[in-house]
């Protein structure tokens, strides 16, 4: 178990920017998500903290001790690979104990942490099973057992659940959570889905195009990104544009509203998640500080719990979720008043 | 369609029996009593009796089966280790050695051969069961090289980054992981080689040290000396032979197609 510290990563494969100064720390024993869209260097960062790639620049740091010139089998982590790649030619009894074995551990002692772990991720009993002879799920619990049984300083997963279904990946979501708690070691996740790392994660981090564009807590992410692209990335965002007038801003869809800082350039986009909006059929019923803007239902989607309201403001279409309250519907067609409060309304500048 | 199905099967047929019938009527006459191809044929074993006899065939096989033996040990190891090195490493001339890889197959052995005993003779190797397993393990690398780099193909480089991951070092990673994943290929290219070397002739002829020779050669000077059926009783025992290796080597490697 480790801190994990990472200084100006940057790396080019030919003229591609892979990484481009990724620089973040962060605690022992956290679990940390890299997320980004595909092709944003999720896989190439992980691959360099394990040291299958080396950086063109930077530095990497595990418990506050360089580790650039370490090769990979001395760096003592343990990885989860998106094929899970378990060894075929032996059963799951020898994959999950291969780590022990070229550590040169007595047969005896290699059986009992095999045990353990297989105990772990609630596999007992499957020792003798050769990897084709298991589900994919299970498959993935081999795999972790085996990167966890050596106890190691840092655990990486790479998208370790995204070739399982959805029922599946939400129960392997909560057992993975579970026994990084239980070993409390530190971990790297790369995701693509975002909720899966805002449900996991003690902390995220969100790569563009090679950059990491933001990083913090799953909570302070959601609440305060700093970019359209994380305002849309993680969750649901409706963007609107307009442009500034003093303090306020003058939507293209109409109404002027107040944001929650001052806008830094004449022309912005406004970005407001779709569960911070009130929908109303009267005008006015919202306390007098909150923005408002006019529209007409086009749709609804009825959810049970919830409700999505799609709402036409001018030329754009804006989501609102409400909670099932009253078991009411808005129907099609019928005017409303959409408001939310300005501390919910982000303003960012349009380039 | 129903034209085009026995078309195709009276093809598969006429090319089976180009090939198999001057092989079935050597072995046929083989069991002949008679020396000058009399028919009918007379069931006799007298010619694999006299090959009991023959003390020139049994060393010129012990030396084949020791050529064939050592040269496949050699050429299977690093015919293996060449294709770990193309699949493993980018270098700037790999295009290069892969392709000078295989002229062996190409280029006609006869010219090979020469090249080989003007070399050997040249660096003080000549001539010898020594010299004919060096010459062996040439011809035959690349099939092994082929055959062991076509199971490469389907394996998943993520294996050895998980070895590495979790401790291994080089070797145990190539011993523990990579090995034994390769190991149908590596047996059918042992299988490859071998065969390559029993059957090898013209560079056995031509690196052969006087008196030192395996068994196509010896059968090649025991028919300019005079056709005896005992040829064809030795002939139908390689046949038989290679036919084994062959069935070994469609076991653990496919051919194309699917099973
Ligand atoms: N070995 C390589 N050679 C050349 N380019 C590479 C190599 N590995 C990655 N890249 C490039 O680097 C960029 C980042 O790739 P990376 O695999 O890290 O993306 P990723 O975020 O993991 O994407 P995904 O979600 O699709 O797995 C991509 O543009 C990719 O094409
Ligand atoms: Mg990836």
């Amino acid at each position: 178990m480790a801190s994990v510290s990472v200084q100006n990563l940057s790396k080019k494969f030919g003229s591609t920017v892979a990484l481009d100064q990724v620089s973040f720390e962060f605690e022992d024993g956290k679990f940390f998500a890299l997320l980004g869209p595909s092709g944003s260097g999720k896989t190439t960062l992980l691959r360099m903290i394990a040291g299958f790639e080396n950086p063109d620049q930077g530095s990497i740091q595990i418990d506050g001790k360089v580790v650039d010139h370490i090769p990979v089998e001395k760096r003592d982590i343990g990885m989860v690979f998106q094929s899970y790649a378990l060894f075929p030619n032996m059963d799951v009894q020898a994959n999950v104990g291969f780590g022990l074995r070229v550590r040169g551990i007595s047969a005896s002692e290699t059986k009992r942490l095999v045990g353990e772990a297989l105990e772990l991720v609630r596999l007992s009993g499957f020792d003798d099973r050769r990897p084709h002879q298991l589900s994919g799920g299970q498959r993935q619990r081999v795999a972790l057992a085996r990167a966890i049984v050596t106890k190691p300083r840092v655990l990486l997963l790479d998208e370790p659940l995204s070739a399982l279904d959805r029922t599946l990946r939400l129960e392997m979501e909560i057992e993975l959570k579970r026994i990084q708690r239980d070993v409390g070691i530190t971990t790297i996740f790369v995701t693509h889905d975002q909720e899966e790392a805002l449900t996991m994660s003690d902390q995220i981090g969100i790569l563009n195009e090679g950059q990491l564009v933001q990083h913090g807590s799953p909570v302070d992410i959601y609440e305060n990104p700093q970019s359209v692209f994380v305002a849309r990335f993680l969750g649901e965002a409706n963007l609107l544009k307009g442009q500034v007038d003093g303090s306020s801003v003058n939507l293209e869809v109409g109404g002027t509203i107040q944001t929650r800082s001052k806008p830094a350039s004449p022309l912005v986009i406004c970005s407001i998640r779709p569960e911070k909006i009130s929908i109303h059929k009267e005008k006015n019923i919202a306390p007098s500080s909150s923005n408002q803007i006019a529209g007409r239902v086009n749709e609804h989607i009825f959810n049970g719990t919830s409700l999505t309201y799609l709402v036409q403001c001018g030329d754009q279409v804006v989501r609102v979720f409400v909670q099932n309250l009253s078991g009411e519907l808005i129907a099609p067609n019928t005017p409303v008043h959409l408001s939310f409060r300005p501390e919910d309304t982000l303003v960012f500048p349009d380039a | 369609m129903n034209f085009l199905k026995w078309t195709g099967r009276t093809y598969l047929v006429c090319i089976l029996l180009f090939l198999y019938v001057p092989i079935l009527v050597m072995v046929a006459l083989s069991f002949n009593e008679s020396q000058l191809y009399r028919l009918p044929i007379e069931w006799s074993t007298r010619w694999y009796e006299a090959l009991a006899n023959n003390s020139k065939l049994h060393s010129a096989t012990l030396n084949s089966v020791t050529v064939a033996f050592l040269s496949t040990c050699l050429s299977t190891l690093l015919g293996t280790a060449v294709a770990l090195a193309f699949f493993r490493y980018h270098f700037r001339a790999k295009r290069l050695l892969q392709i000078l890889i295989f002229p062996p197959i190409t280029i006609p052995w006869l010219i090979i051969g020469t090249a080989m005993l003007v070399f050997f003779f040249w660096v003080g190797i000549g001539r010898g069961l020594h010299a004919m397993v060096l010459g062996h393990v040439a011809l035959s690398l690349p099939y092994v090289v082929i055959v062991v780099s076509a199971r490469l193909k389907s394996f998943d480089s993520a294996l050895e980054d998980a070895a590495r991951s979790l401790g291994a070092s080089y070797w145990q990673t190539t011993l523990w992981v990579t090995v034994p994943w390769l190991m149908p290929g590596i047996i059918a290219a042992a299988l490859f080689a071998f065969a390559v070397s029993l059957d090898q002739f013209l560079i056995s002829y031509f690196l052969a040290a006087p008196g030192v020779t395996t068994l196509p050669v010896e059968i090649y000077t025991a028919i300019r000396k005079g056709f005896t059926p005992e040829i064809n009783a030795i002939s139908t025992l390689v046949i038989i032979l290679s036919m084994l290796l062959l069935l070994g080597v469609s076991r653990f490697y496919r051919f194309g197609g699917r099973d």
